[in-house]
């Protein structure tokens, strides 16, 4: 670069800071669902039985189908960042479109699940649903909020892996500046984390 | 470091535990509502007693978001006008992590009369006794601070001093309230109304004055008149006290939160309250009209207008861009006076 065009001020940059702001994020994600594991915990205690009938009725062969396609795209946005810190760009940009392929698999899986939810009416204010006894109404209500909130950070880990998609191929992304591909993955983690704890709480329930 | 800088890590801390819990709460409500589904509405099988504990979980360390800043910009003033250095830094900086750590795990006070069981009811009352330690400790180490001091009383003083006495009222009344048995007369009555004014009003309110008067020529660079600010105290000081002291005596007499009229009996202690209100408002147009005065008509202030030794002063008014050129080297404490005379 030219003297000409360089920055007067000098350009600040602050790795560990923006580590730390990521955890401390993340930390947070924790105890937004921390409420939702509180609640979960009080309710099964009071209503054992119907939290067991509930977890009979889910689909667990989905329910682990959706584990396995998360836990590998964890590996491979954890090959992503290894790949760039390696300075291969194009294995980065490769196994990044393979994380957002398995992330869009699962909101697929999600969307057959709840259908068949829905048509059977098994969903709040169902005529299913309303047979069913007051536990029972709580298990789902929990089962659709949980899964519900997962689903949406699943959809917005997969906006913001795309967005550090475009930035790996504009090159604003490189193998000495891989801070935000970093923190992306952390976050992508973190679904993938809340997901396996909702996985024997709701599926494996029975 | 400055203890107001302390104060701000505790509250920081409160933020990072608390704020979550708000979030996933109203996210809840707000399913519940739209989209019906099952989650506090005892008719589907839910708990709303298991909402007012995540409710309060949030909002009670709240009060101590408000307050603990407000706490340490009285820390930073004292000093400044005793003359003064500090009594007690440690002890005032570790109160700060005490409020918030003990005031994270006392919500339950507000839940004394929903039902959920005496031994959480006294546990969360044993707790609530507990937190008022951290608070007496900096209350304590201000008075010790201005023990021996040279005292200056200019208006960021005398709106400090006046935090410490009606926080020590709205204190006082709130170890009255987190007595169980004196809670189920006390519930939902304009005593917990006058309460709460006296520490978030008497406390963070005029927390936010006094550091208000403090840093406002620093922030704006403009100078206002003192003189207006200290007259338009005795109105704030004597309003506020016939309000809320009358509103304490009220709820003590039976007057229950949250309804729009009155019984004949409570009339007379409503109408002083009321002219308490509005002598305290008058105070407080004047004080603020004062500022607006002095943000567009104000003679430009000095770098230290009150002889304060922390960084903020060293530097001039307004503060330049990124306020230093370099990083300062820091060689005393935060609030040595008179560095040449040794202790």
């Amino acid at each position: 670069m030219s003297s000409a065009t360089a920055p007067s001020h000098p350009v600040h940059k602050d790795y560990e800071g923006s580590k730390m702001g990521m955890w401390i994020f993340l930390f947070t994600e924790i105890l937004l669902f921390g409420g939702l594991f509180l609640l979960y915990s009080i309710y099964r205690s009071e209503y054992p039985v119907d939290f067991h009938t509930g977890g009979q009725h889910l689909n667990t062969f989905i329910g682990v189908a959706n584990t396995v396609i998360l836990l590998t795209s964890s590996l491979t946005v954890a090959m992503a960042i290894s790949a760039m810190q390696r300075g291969n760009r194009k294995l980065s940009i490769t196994c990044l479109s393979v994380t957002i392929v398995f992330g869009l698999a699962f909101l697929v899986d999600k969307y057959i699940e709840w259908s068949e939810e829905i048509r059977k009416g098994v969903y709040p204010n169902g005529p299913a649903l309303a047979k069913f006894p007051n536990g029972e109404k709580i298990f789902y209500g929990l089962y659709y909020a949980m899964t519900g909130l997962h689903g949406l950070h699943v959809l917005a880990g997969i906006t913001v892996l795309t967005v550090i998609l475009v930035f790996v191929k504009r090159g604003k992304i490189t193998s000495t500046n891989f801070n935000q591909l970093e923190n992306a993955g952390l976050y992508w983690h973190l679904v993938d984390v809340i997901w396996i704890f909702l996985l024997p709480m709701l599926y494996l329930a029975a | 470091m400055p203890l107001f800088v302390w104060s701000l890590y505790a509250t920081a801390w409160i933020q990072v535990l608390a704020t979550p819990i708000l979030g996933i709460t109203l996210l809840l409500v707000i399913v519940e509502r739209v989209f019906g589904v099952g989650i506090f509405d005892p008719a589907k099988g839910g708990d709303p007693v298991l909402y007012q504990h995540l409710f309060w979980i949030y909002s009670h360390p709240a009060v101590y978001i408000m307050i603990v800043p407000a706490m340490g910009a009285i820390t930073e003033i004292i000093p400044t006008f005793a003359h003064r250095t500090i009594f007690g830094y440690r002890a005032i900086a570790y109160s700060s992590i005490g409020i918030a750590a003990v005031g994270s795990l006392v919500w339950g006070h507000h839940m004394f009369t929903s039902g959920m069981g005496d031994p959480a009811d006294v546990i969360f009352s044993l707790l609530t006794f507990l937190v008022a330690v951290p608070s007496s400790i900096k209350v304590f180490n201000w008075t010790a601070t201005l023990y021996k001091g040279s005292i200056e009383l200019r208006p960021p003083m005398i709106f400090a001093l006046t935090f410490i006495f009606l926080f020590c009222i709205g204190g006082l009344t709130g170890i009255i309230q987190g007595a169980l048995n004196v809670n189920v007369h006390l519930h939902d009555t304009y005593w917990i109304v006058g309460h709460f004014h006296y520490v978030m009003f008497g406390g963070a309110g005029m927390g936010f004055f006094a550091a208000l008067l403090y840093w406002f020529p620093k922030m704006f660079g403009k100078k206002y008149n003192e003189k207006v600010a200290t007259i338009a105290w005795f109105p704030i000081f004597i309003g506020f006290n016939i309000f809320y002291t009358t509103m304490l005596v009220l709820g003590y007499m039976g007057m229950p939160r949250r309804y729009f009229t009155h019984l004949p009996q409570y009339h007379t202690a409503h109408v002083i309250a009321s002219i308490g209100a509005f002598i305290m408002v008058s105070g407080l147009i004047l004080l603020f009209g004062n500022l607006l005065v002095a943000l567009f008509k104000g003679e430009r202030a000095e770098q230290n207008p009150w002889g304060g030794v922390t960084l903020e002063w060293q530097i001039p008014t307004p503060p330049p861009l990124e306020n230093f050129e370099v990083v300062p080297t820091i060689t005393t404490g935060p609030y040595v006076f008179n560095p040449e005379v040794p202790k």
